[in-house]
């Protein structure tokens, strides 16, 4: 798989289910091996998030809280 | 992924049960679902060119300005216009029951186009809907 590019959605301060749909939107723009970086702040983003990587198979790389806000790294490696 | 469809019948016209429909219609449009829209009873009112005002449940009437407060803070959009958003995310068709439609004596022409795609009978949704699962709201 090539190195692909890396986009960062920020979803802070919009409210479920905001961010899980700004994130498939990048994922709709992505191709294999990009990178999503996402931040949120709705308290729901951890569990839709890891929902939606076993929905969709994509690799979640990292998921961290960084102060108030979750930090969630996603490659992109489902797409067909 | 997309075989799958949720279905739901909007019957109750209040606001605070309209905000889940559009929640519901967003998060599933943008994962891929089929979703339909059966509008039925008080609820064909909010989908009008020009909707009657928002109403609330009395029982709840004290607690909605704070409501309407912490949705604006959490910017949440209306539910038409999550909608919307979840029709230009996907496969969403909103169906006004011409049953009701007759008793009320609303035309075609007088729902707002960008929310409903058709006036039908309830066989059509009953034939959409078929194999999915069904929400009553």
């Amino acid at each position: 798989m090539t190195q692909g590019s890396k986009v960062t959605v920020d979803a802070r301060g919009i409210a479920c289910p905001g961010p899980i749909t700004e994130l498939i939107k990048a994922y709709r723009n992505a191709k294999n091996g990009d990178l999503i970086e996402v931040w949120a702040t709705d308290p729901g983003f951890e569990s839709d998030l890891k929902a939606w990587i076993n929905r969709t198979g994509n690799q979640l790389v990292e998921l961290r809280r960084d102060q108030d806000k979750i930090v969630a790294v996603v490659k992109v490696t489902a797409k067909r | 992924m997309g075989s799958e469809k949720i279905s739901m019948i909007v019957f109750s016209g209040t606001d605070d049960r309209l905000i889940p429909v559009g929640v519901i219609t967003q998060a599933a449009a943008a994962l891929g679902y089929e979703v339909n829209i059966f509008v039925t009873g008080w609820a064909l009112m909010k989908v009008l060119r020009k909707p009657t005002q928002p109403t609330w449940p009395k029982e709840f009437e004290q607690m909605v300005p704070a409501l309407q407060q912490g949705m604006a803070r959490i910017k949440a959009p209306s539910w038409v216009d999550m909608v919307k958003q979840g029709k230009q995310l996907g496969n969403v068709k909103v169906y006004a029951c011409s049953m009701m439609a007759e008793a009320m004596g609303l035309k075609k022409e007088d729902f707002d186009p960008s929310i409903v795609d058709d006036v039908v009978g309830v066989t059509t949704f009953l034939e959409v809907a078929k194999g999915g699962q069904v929400l009553f709201i």
